[in-house]
């Protein structure tokens, strides 16, 4: 699990293969510099580690994600409150709340998954 | 080595001179609390250019007038850098390196006096720190570099602001091209003052100024006054550049940007991690009430900062005036305020004895050539030769002939406390005086001038009196027995003729020496006193013959367990192989160590010992 632990940049990047897969490596070093503003070896390297950590894969110059994104963000999150709220969701919450002003809409869709959460 | 020591001596010395400066813009920014910082950063130029050129102009108005010239070397004593470096090229190579025109005390038991020693060491305790400061840069600058290699663009319209979750404070990075490093997930309130204030980096070039900065502090490392000063001007780079940014943005962002001054600041652990070479933020308290204070200075008050800045700024960079740099007083001929400013009470000081040699006239024509020290062991004595470049210098009322030399020699007696010798050798390329020397000493000076000279070394006026007896003396050249060279050539001369008279009918040239035994005695008994005039007669070339043989033998003679192995019967050109060998010797070894170990064969050199 440890391994879905991405920095902010690995973040991004994966982020562009998750938009574009499958996608061509060269195409993928192009984007990155466009978007990140990366050098091809910073692209390849990264992208290198990733395969390593069995995030992405990259097979015969094409590139595909292992991972997908609501994974990451799930772990995301959860390491999020177990660091920051001693694991607590509504500790969590609060907090989110105090400074957030809410649309009814998400207002509705959150009570919605709490409900769902209690059955 | 010798580059070594003689480069931190120069370092020293511009430390030395760069503290006074520090201290002067020290206080002056305790003066400028309330002024806008710009002008203390500015300020900080004089002591970043005394730190870079070890030389500067002179004006009046210079404030190192107010201190005196001789606490602001440019660079050690001459004397302290050459011994070390005489004695260190002894110690390593066994040889004295003459190009600083010199030979000065080898400590006789451990080969290199503890001065020396004390320099050498200096210079690699210094040049170690240096490298290992300039290594441990390097790797953090790699370090930081590798962790920016992942920042990605904060906006892709913006090529020239990155973001990264590996760094905790924002900085501007890069020499040929920098950019803004963020780190990751700065609040949109906070994002456009940091980038404002890092652009006004950028702008100000501050990213190359703080690195070239702290490449002078490396090289001056060992100054701890040179480590607030740069702490200094680091603070006041930032908060000028806060300043800036309220200049441009106006006045009523000072909250807004106070707070993220605020916000930003983290706790670092910051030692560790801070580079230079980076854009860190610091002492945020300090800048936040800067930031509050600031107000935009009037155009005129402005102006008037700006002419006192620039007035100081002259002042710290210029030099003070040197009184004997400029009109050089002479009194017939002698630069009589050059020569008290030299008065020596060591032969060793080397730089002192030289300028007290050039502060002397000399006849038209001749030239001073290399000047020796003799410190090791007494009698200590001054050594110098001369080149004669045309014969007139010879002959002229005013020339060798005359007693310019024997002048000059008793104005060092009354200017150089511990000498006890004076010699001084020919270089001639006419030829007439090739090798000729020779030597006074102390006592025959007191004798002539029925006294001791050096009671008129106490002031000018003295000074002044001494030169003008002077013209009045004459001291017979010789050695200090009273015998001249010119006396023992002619001596020499005498006997060598009579010897080739008789028998002439031989061609061996043991019955020639044998018929004359007096003669030969005498010459013989004259011992290294005989040899001047007669290798002065080889070096004139060509002596194949009668006399070549007889010059051979009287000088292998006299050479005794000197003498080189030798089996050809060509007179000449045993001669020219000794002098080879002993040539050779000298540049292996060195002069002192080939006087030591051939005080005869020495000789052959004559007064071309370069």
């Amino acid at each position: 699990m440890e391994n879905y632990k991405l920095f902010d940049a690995e973040y991004k990047f994966v982020s562009i293969v998750w938009e574009k897969e499958p996608v061509n490596s060269t195409e993928l070093a192009r984007l990155s510099l466009e978007r990140l503003g990366w050098k091809k070896s910073t692209t390849y390297t990264v992208l290198r580690k990733l395969c390593e950590r069995g995030i992405l894969d990259n097979a015969d110059a094409v590139v595909t994600s292992l991972v997908k994104k609501e994974e990451v963000q799930k772990y995301e999150s959860q390491s999020l409150i177990e660091k920051n709220f001693e694991g607590s969701l509504p500790q969590f919450l609060t907090a989110f709340l105090d400074r957030k002003k809410l649309t009814a809409k998400e207002a509705e869709e959150l009570k919605r998954i709490i409900e769902e959460a209690m059955q | 080595m010798n580059s070594l020591m003689t480069v931190f001596s120069t370092v020293v010395g511009m430390s030395m001179t760069a503290s006074y400066v520090a201290l002067g813009v020290i206080l002056i920014r305790l003066l400028l609390k309330r002024v806008p910082k710009i002008f203390s950063y500015l300020l900080w130029l004089a002591v970043f250019f005394r730190l870079v050129c070890p030389g500067s102009f002179t004006s009046v108005f210079s404030f190192l007038n107010v201190v005196k010239p001789a606490m602001l070397p440019d660079a050690l004593p001459e004397t302290l850098v050459m011994a070390g470096l005489e004695n260190i090229n002894y110690a390593i190579n066994g040889t004295v390196d003459s190009s600083v025109g010199s030979t000065l005390p080898l400590d006789a038991v451990m080969g290199v006096s503890p001065l020396s020693m004390m320099m050498l060491t200096g210079s690699m305790v210094w040049i170690t720190g240096v490298m290992v400061l300039l290594i441990w840069n390097i790797f953090s600058y790699f370090k930081i570099a590798g962790k920016i290699k992942t920042a990605t663009l904060l906006d892709a319209s913006l090529p020239h602001i990155y973001e990264t979750d590996q760094i905790s404070t924002p900085f501007v990075f890069g020499f040929r091209r920098p950019r803004i490093y963020l780190p990751a997930g700065i609040s949109s309130r906070e994002l456009p003052y940091v980038l404002a204030h890092e652009t006004v980096h950028i702008k100000r070039r501050d990213y190359l100024i703080k690195p070239a900065a702290f490449l002078l502090l490396i090289i001056h490392w060992f100054n701890p006054l040179m480590w607030l000063c740069f702490a200094l001007m680091v603070k006041d780079m930032e908060m000028s550049c806060d300043e800036t940014v309220i200049r441009n943005k106006g006045q009523e962002i000072k909250a807004d940007y106070s707070n993220s001054l605020l916000a930003l600041a983290v706790q670092k652990n910051s030692f560790w991690q801070a580079t230079p070479l980076a854009f860190g933020e610091n002492n945020i308290k300090e800048r936040i009430k800067n930031v509050i204070h600031y107000r935009k200075p009037r155009v005129w008050i402005g102006a008037a900062i700006i002419i006192v800045i620039t007035a100081l700024m002259i002042g710290f960079i210029a030099n003070p005036i040197n009184g004997t740099a400029t009109g050089q007083k002479t009194y017939s001929g002698y630069a009589v305020d050059k020569l008290l400013a030299n008065k020596t009470p060591y032969v060793g000081n080397a730089s002192k004895v030289i300028a007290l040699i050039d502060a002397m006239p000399l006849p038209e024509g001749v030239v001073r050539d290399k000047v020796e020290l003799q410190t090791s062991a007494e009698p200590y004595g001054i050594t110098i030769n001369y080149r004669i470049n045309n014969a007139s210098a010879i002959t002229a009322e005013d020339g060798i002939i005359g007693n310019v030399f024997d002048r000059n020699a008793i104005l060092l007696f009354a200017l150089v406390d511990n000498v006890q010798i004076i010699n001084i050798r020919f270089a001639d390329s006419t030829g007439q005086l090739e090798g000729y020397s020779w030597s006074k000493s102390r006592s025959r000076i007191e004798q002539v001038m029925q006294g001791d000279v050096r009671l008129y070394s106490d002031n000018i006026g003295k000074l002044k009196e001494l030169i003008d007896r002077l013209s009045s003396v004459y001291v017979s050249y010789g050695y200090t027995d009273g015998n001249t060279v010119a006396n023992n050539a002619n001596k020499v001369k005498n006997c060598l003729e009579k010897i080739m008279t008789s028998p002439m009918a031989s061609s061996n040239p043991y019955d020639y020496l044998n018929a004359h035994p007096a003669e030969v005695e005498t010459i013989i008994a004259m011992d290294e006193k005989a040899l001047p005039y007669l290798f002065s007669e080889f070096a004139k070339g060509g002596q194949t013959g009668l006399k070549g043989s007889l010059m051979e033998i009287l000088c292998r003679k006299i050479l005794g367990s000197e003498d080189i192995k030798y089996a050809s019967t060509n007179h000449q050109d045993w001669y020219d192989s000794y002098k080879k060998h002993i040539q050779e010797i000298t540049d292996k070894n060195s002069l002192v160590w080939v006087q030591d170990h051939y005080p005869k064969g020495v000789l052959i050199l004559g007064g071309e010992q370069n």
